[in-house]
């Protein structure tokens, strides 16, 4: 035997034990995860069967912000969408962050803008000047552009529009979202359940292919786009489950900059976000974690599914690799940004549990994919498995990955009331196989590269991806723009 | 290929757990179903029973139809006829068998249960009911305020605003403050302005029992005084400014409570603390009494204050202060010097309120 062969089966020995354990833990917090959804979800449902709720749509006066960067193509139709909101006291907010395109434009032709010149801003978290002021009203409703130097990142125009906001409560949205008509309403209940929430988080959908009327969906789901077929899969397996178990622990690490509620005070106490972080959203929740558990302030996040907003996924692989390189990166940024946290009982079970698990499992968990590989390589070559018992559990694998993804599709599927077709359930099969054969291997791969590309991504600066028209009912859904 | 068949237990055992998942869900989705067709069942065996009541006098239900009460399918097919077109039946059947109603909810029900019976009664028609008829559901309600879930005790304060009796309201607020349960004060501002009894009873009755709330408690019952108007312990809430130990939000609630009621005794607290709140902590009152001294035009002493409160080091008040002189439409040799003065951050804000208003104007 030599040496090469000693250390190869030295490795392959370590490393399967490491694995092991490794997915044990896994499962284990997956399935409990599961069953908390679950039990979430039907407890969620029956309370509201009877009755056992609180709702107010008056006392919490909301200033929705619209970060935008180069979204002329969708700025007009957010703005439209907002204003068809099911709900009491809200304002618009607007940053168009120095676009090239004519973002502002668009807003200034279409709504009936009058520059502010006197109206004076306070700077309470840092952000690059702000240039212009325009405002108008829409019936009660206050529509506000902001016009500003670009600061490079999402973060510094959500900034300014936390400067300029005229209410004690701060929705962050993207420029080419839909916030579902009821969604400020379900997400003000859990303010209401208790005085100590500081934030919301709600669930997020892939809009691409779904038609809408007066801000709710009325139809549509998958589409021809396999990219975006691939992510409405993985939005629904992603924000169910996890996330509710984390909201149950009070140890939320991420509230999607895609849609959040925030108290604006609690935005203020911790400077905003972060405009050097590539994940800023992750960033600010990790962040007031720390601020509140560290000053023993109580506190609480949290999450609520049926809070919906809904968003274009990148339509391109390039789009879609450039998003989740930046997020892996991100992810990096933030975790050693906030290591002091990492195993320290004064963050109890952010620190102790949420944490470490971030690092193994999200942070890690294309490393140990690839050495996972080269594990299984050096087996075969050893010849102590088979390549049909590889094939074999692979096969297993992704049919039970399949068999989850689909039925999860299928009960979170956009338009309930709309009859399942042949059609529907076959794209949803299809791309299930796609999904476990392809997808998910790619992106692993794509933030493996992330480790690599780390300093370049994070000296780079905020891109927008290729937007899709989004229309109203009774036209087709969208007209995909690809490069 | 043999090595697929050695395999074929896992493959079996995969194929199994499949088969299971979809099984499980067939399963389900046939007992939705039969969920479906029992909900139809439920209102059809209610309907039998107020049916059957409506030629009996005593109304008295069976213990097998009382304990239709701590189930909740059965409690959602009874609210579903209390609110479409059997109302009356069933306010009737909950008055005359109040007792042995609520003994079986309390024995049995779950607390969400619990919460959603509260809910019925507070919505059922309360024509012919009587205090000795109520007095089960209050002593529910009491109960229920107690409980760990903030829709319990909701549904609980919704029966006794419905009840319209301001002593079981008051013993309700007294044990929330007493247990510390920070109920949301706009959600109790709110309950007691869907009171249906006597008003003025309720607002006497809040003024009586107002120091043993506690300071939670208390700016929502200001906030409802403040909503419903309220005259006649004027002097007691302007000695709580003055009192050390009320809290900064409760004393902002007092200063709008003044302001709707408009007064030269108000006015001279509204300049008092606009001119003596300098320090950082003290703004949020500074910034309300500026806002209200909106209300005092044509007086110099108003004025003044305001001119110094431009000058306050806090924005809101700044901001305010702007407001109330525009609003108050300040001489011009007034708004001159500020705008020409040294203070930037105060012509700022003066120009500010100014096209503000301007706008306003124009739209």
């Amino acid at each position: 035997m030599s040496w090469i062969e000693t250390a190869a089966r030295a490795f392959v020995t370590f490393f399967n034990a490491f694995i092991t354990v490794y997915l044990a833990v896994y499962t284990a917090y997956l399935l409990i995860s599961c069953l908390v959804g679950a039990f979430r979800a039907t407890r969620t449902q029956r309370m509201e069967e009877l009755h056992n709720v609180v709702d107010h749509e008056y006392y919490y006066p909301i200033s929705i912000l619209v970060p935008a960067y180069n979204e002329e193509q969708s700025i007009v139709q957010t703005v439209n969408n907002l204003l068809r909101l099911r709900f009491r006291r809200f304002e618009i907010v607007v940053i168009d962050d120095g676009s090239k395109d004519g973002t502002k434009q668009v807003l200034l032709e279409t709504f009936p803008f009058v520059r502010e010149t006197a109206r004076p801003v306070r700077y309470r978290v840092p952000c690059h000047p702000i240039r212009e002021l325009y405002s108008c009203r829409r019936g009660e409703i206050l529509i506000t552009l902001i016009s500003k130097d670009n600061g490079g990142c999402k973060a510094d125009a959500v900034n300014a529009g936390i400067n300029v906001a005229a209410y004690p409560y701060i929705v962050n949205m993207d420029g080419d979202e839909i916030l579902q008509q009821n969604a400020l309403r379900l997400a003000c209940r859990a303010l209401l359940e208790s005085d100590n929430v500081i934030a919301v988080g709600g669930n997020i959908k892939i809009s691409n292919d779904v038609r809408f009327r007066d801000a709710m969906p009325v139809g549509g789901g998958m589409g021809r786009n396999p990219v975006v077929n691939m992510q409405i899969l993985e939005y629904s397996r992603g924000f169910r489950g996890t996330r509710v178990f984390q909201d149950l622990l009070n140890a939320n690490l991420i509230i999607s900059g895609g849609y959040g509620l925030f108290k604006k005070e609690a935005l203020i106490a911790v400077g905003g976000y972060d405009p050097v972080s590539k994940g800023e959203d992750m960033e600010l929740t990790v962040h007031l974690q720390q601020y509140y558990r560290k000053n023993g302030i109580p506190f609480s996040m949290r999450f609520v599914p049926e809070s919906i907003c809904w968003t274009q996924g990148p339509a391109t692989l390039r789009d879609l690799k450039s998003q989740r390189l930046r997020w892996h990166c991100g992810l990096i940024q933030t975790i050693r940004k906030y290591r002091s946290m990492i195993l320290n009982p004064r963050y109890g079970i952010v620190g102790l549990f949420m944490f470490p698990y971030m690092i193994l499992y999200e942070l890690l968990s294309p490393v140990f994919m690839v050495l996972g590989c080269f594990s299984v390589a050096v087996s075969l070559i050893l010849g102590d498995v088979s390549l049909a018992s590889l094939l074999t559990v692979y096969l297993l694998y992704v049919l039970f990955g399949l068999i989850l993804t689909v039925l999860t599709y299928l009960d979170n599927r956009y338009c309930p009331e709309e009859k399942l077709t042949a059609g529907e359930l076959f794209r949803a099969v299809f791309y299930g196989l796609i999904d476990a054969f392809f997808f998910r291997p790619y992106i692993a791969l794509v933030n493996f590269t992330a480790f690599f590309r780390f300093k370049k991504i994070t000296t780079s600066k905020w891109v927008s991806p290729k937007r899709v028209d989004v229309r109203e009912d009774g036209e087709n859904a969208a007209e995909q723009k690809s490069e | 290929m043999a090595d697929l068949i050695r395999n074929q237990y896992q493959i079996i055992a995969v194929i199994a757990l499949v088969l299971v998942i979809v099984a499980a869900r067939i399963v389900n989705a046939a007992l939705a179903g039969r969920r479906k067709m029992a909900e139809g069942r439920r209102i059809v065996l209610w309907k039998e029973t107020l049916d059957r009541l409506s030629g009996d006098d005593s109304l008295r239900l069976t213990k097998r139809e009382i304990a239709r009460f701590s189930d909740s399918g059965m409690l959602k097919a009874f609210a579903f006829l209390s609110e479409n077109g059997e109302g009356a039946s069933c306010a009737k059947v909950l008055f005359r068998n109040g007792t042995a109603i609520v003994s079986r909810v309390e024995a049995y029900a779950d607390p969400a249960e619990k919460g959603f019976f509260a809910y019925i009664v507070s919505r059922s028609d309360r024509s012919g009911w009587t205090d000795e008829t109520k007095e089960p559901y209050r002593s529910f309600a009491r109960a229920l305020v107690r409980d760990d879930s903030v829709y319990c005790r909701e549904n609980a304060l919704k029966m006794l605003y419905a009840f319209g009796d301001p002593d079981a309201v008051i013993d309700a607020f007294q044990t929330l403050s007493h247990d510390g349960r920070l109920h949301n004060e706009k959600l109790l501002a709110d309950g007691l302005a869907s009171y249906t009894g006597d008003r003025d009873a309720l607002v006497s009755a809040l003024a009586e029992a107002f120091e043993r709330f506690d300071d939670h408690t208390q700016s929502a019952v200001i906030t409802y005084f403040t909503t419903v108007g309220y005259h006649g312990r004027d002097a007691f809430f302007r000695e709580r400014l003055d009192d050390g130990s009320v809290s900064v939000d409760q004393r902002c609630d007092i200063l709008r409570l003044l302001i709707k009621d408009p007064s030269e005794e108000t006015k001279r607290i509204l300049i008092a603390v606009l001119r003596g709140n300098r320090n950082a902590e003290e703004w949020q009152t500074a910034a309300v009494a500026a806002n209200g001294l909106a209300e005092y035009p044509g007086d110099d002493d108003v004025i003044r204050a305001l001119m110094k409160g431009i000058t306050s080091p806090s924005w809101d008040v700044r901001v305010n202060s702007a407001s109330s002189l525009v609003k108050l439409h300040a001489p011009e040799h007034v708004l001159l010097d500020i705008r020409n003065g040294a203070d930037r951050y105060a012509a700022d804000a003066l120009l500010y309120a100014l096209s503000s208003a301007e706008r306003e104007e124009t739209e």
